[in-house]
């Protein structure tokens, strides 16, 4: 009885393992970092042919919708912060002591000089819900990655002709994701690496943005520290506290 | 020779009142299309003066490239030598040094996307007389924590002269910048895309907040006067020759302004050429008219034994004289009216705007040109239709003729 129920273990785990369909896939990337509040201390390396810098910030997070980050490193940006609810977004300025709300026309410009534009912080894309998707390499060969075409719906306000999706087969674990322009040229790259397991959560702890229309620039997202699932109170979230010192 | 020029001359006084016509129709001519020559050049050098002299300058210096394709990053060093080398040349009204990047502006209720600027107040008043634009308020002090808001970010921003408005931009290191600015005027420039975006602190203030230290984006030359042009050009290329420089006139740096400005030159050479026109078929047909009812008299004259080229020298001359006379005439009366409206100008009934300039009168200009063309068109024509009529009155037939006329 025992021998026979671990059979049907083995073999209910094979059927998902090989019924592992695109969507279930796409739904895995897409909640790969959803969690219901998170904590975490992230670092953010900026390369440009003029120069390079480093920036340290705590980020909290609480469902989709609000994320608060301060930064601690350098100096002369430390206690910059901003808040973003919704889609809505505030920066904060120690140096003249100010909040500003970010205008919709200010949304593609960079935050904080990377190469990560205010809109990357607050739109939510789900690939499940916004693109249609196709495979390109499909998980039952021998590749070691699996790949996937991604096209936004039509009806989608993005800006990309198509996304290449290139993810681990062992464990789904993300590789890179090249983003195409309308005329087929591959303009950004988003690269995974250094997989941490953060509150029991495999994750890849290093984001490489790289804008490929652009030589020499870069920008690298560390995960020093990132706690899933932890209490955030939902005041944190607040101009009051996106004014407050760190 | 001289003698058919002596008979030739004496013959325009034979005929008082036919002289005095056909010359009045050459003076009216030539006197008119030397105006409008002069009008023309004059108006058109009035506009690209003032678009230059209080908007762009004359020349402009850049680091190679930054015109083509701007960047924040293309920076030049305006170094105590290259500063020399300005001051220096007699031909330089004002050259004012400019440093120019994007940035978000905002005030307690608002922000909005724009360009930031920086120039020294003094130096831009000597280029371009930035002042003239501030209609509200005062242009900044120098060195002073102050901005000038262009009229319509003012009212996206929501605010007036003695508010306080925040920038945020990217320094030079790429550290986020920031820094709070007193409101102290306003600039209407006239073009409105630029008066929506545009925001202007002192030059020591955005080399403070962008961290350049002696670096700059631009500087923006200004010259005696337009013909200084090309020639403050050169040695200005020759003595900051090997610096990784683009010294550019306003032909290069502004090449749209240009391009429309010669267009619209282009548009006028064909109203020039219809003037043309006009003036040399009124002298052909006053000039064949006074050969041609003079036939009976050709015919009498080769009767009484003249050659025909006699005859032909004769009519030659004749209108060379009256020619000679009238365009004469004629160019002092062009000349004096392009002179009067140098000095006056022609007031326009509406103001002209053009690239945010205001002209409420444009002057005329005495140039070469204004001389030469319309005494080539009265030449051309005068002789062109004389031959013809010469050539006939020197083939009469005297008998013929004289029965018939």
């Amino acid at each position: 009885m025992r021998f026979l129920s671990l059979f049907f273990l083995i073999v209910l785990f094979c059927s998902t393992a090989a019924a592992r369909t695109l969507e279930d896939i796409l739904h895995h990337l897409d909640d790969l970092y959803r969690s219901r509040s998170s904590r975490g201390v992230v670092r953010m390396v900026i390369t440009t042919p003029h120069w390079e810098r480093e920036l340290e910030m705590r980020v909290w997070t609480r469902g989709e919708e609000l994320t608060l980050i301060k930064i601690t490193a350098p100096a002369r940006e430390k206690g910059m912060g901003t808040l973003k609810a919704g889609r809505e977004m505030w920066n904060y300025l120690p140096a003249v002591n100010k909040v500003i709300k970010i205008p919709p026309s200010m949304m593609m410009g960079s935050w904080m000089g990377s190469d990560f534009k205010n809109d990357d912080l607050v739109k939510e894309y789900r690939f499940v819900e916004d693109y249609t998707f196709e495979w390109i390499t499909a998980p039952d060969g021998k590749e070691e990655n699996i790949e996937i075409l991604g096209t936004p719906r039509p009806d989608r306000p993005i800006v990309w002709g198509s996304v290449r999706v290139i993810l681990r087969k062992k464990d789904l674990m993300p590789v890179s994701y090249l983003y195409y322009d309308q005329s087929g040229v591959p303009v950004r790259e988003m690269t995974f690496s250094r997989y941490r397991t953060f509150s029991g959560r495999l994750l890849p702890s290093v984001t490489e943005l790289q804008p490929l229309n652009k030589d020499g620039q870069k920008t690298t997202l560390i995960y020093e520290e990132l706690s899933l699932d932890v209490d955030v109170p939902e005041s944190l979230f607040s101009l009051r506290e996106l004014r407050r010192g760190l | 020779m001289s003698l058919w020029l002596k008979m030739g001359f004496r013959n325009l006084f034979r005929h008082k009142r036919r002289s005095l016509f056909t010359g009045l129709s050459i003076v009216t001519g030539f006197a008119l299309c030397s105006f409008f020559i002069g009008w023309a050049e004059g108006s058109y050098n009035q506009i690209i003066d003032g678009f230059t002299r209080y908007r762009t300058g004359h020349i402009q210096i850049h680091a190679r490239g930054y015109v083509d394709d701007p960047s924040f990053y293309k920076t030049f060093d305006l170094t105590p030598g290259r500063a020399g080398i300005l001051d220096a040349d007699p031909h330089i009204l004002g050259w004012s040094p400019r440093i120019t990047t994007g940035a978000l502006f905002a005030s307690d209720s608002a922000s909005s996307g724009g360009e930031l600027k920086a120039f020294d107040p003094g130096r831009e008043a000597e280029t371009t007389q930035f002042q003239r634009h501030i209609v509200k308020g005062r242009i900044f002090k120098k060195g002073a924590q102050e901005v000038v808001l262009g009229k319509e970010l003012a009212g996206v921003l929501k605010v007036s002269p003695g508010d306080h408005i925040v920038v945020v931009t990217q320094a030079a290191d790429g550290i986020t910048a920031s820094g709070r600015y007193r409101v102290s005027g306003l600039s209407d420039t006239g073009e409105k895309s630029v008066d929506r975006v545009t925001a202007v602190i002192p030059l020591s203030q955005g080399k403070e907040l962008l961290w350049m230290g002696e670096r700059i984006h631009e500087i923006a030359v200004t010259v005696d006067r337009m013909k200084s042009v090309e020639a403050v050009k050169q040695r200005l290329k020759r003595e900051l020759a090997d610096s990784g420089l683009d010294i550019q006139s306003w032909q290069e740096f502004n090449p749209e302004f240009y391009r429309a400005m010669m267009a619209d030159k282009r548009g006028n050479y064909i109203l020039l050429l219809i003037m043309v026109i006009i003036v040399a078929v009124g002298v052909f047909n006053t000039v064949l008219m006074a050969v041609m009812e003079r036939q009976h008299e050709y015919g009498l004259m080769r009767a009484l034994g003249t050659s025909p080229g006699g005859v032909f020298a004769l009519v030659v001359s004749e209108t060379g004289c009256l020619v000679a006379m009238a365009s004469f005439t004629g160019m002092l009366l062009g000349m004096g009216l392009n002179w009067y409206f140098h000095v006056h100008g022609l007031t326009l009934p509406q103001p002209l705007s053009y690239g945010g300039i205001t002209f409420e009168s444009l002057h005329s200009e005495i140039v070469l040109k204004s001389v030469v063309l319309p005494w080539a068109t009265v030449l051309v024509s005068a002789f062109t239709v004389t031959l013809y009529p010469a050539i006939q009155a020197a083939r009469v037939a005297p008998a013929r003729v004289m029965r018939s006329f």
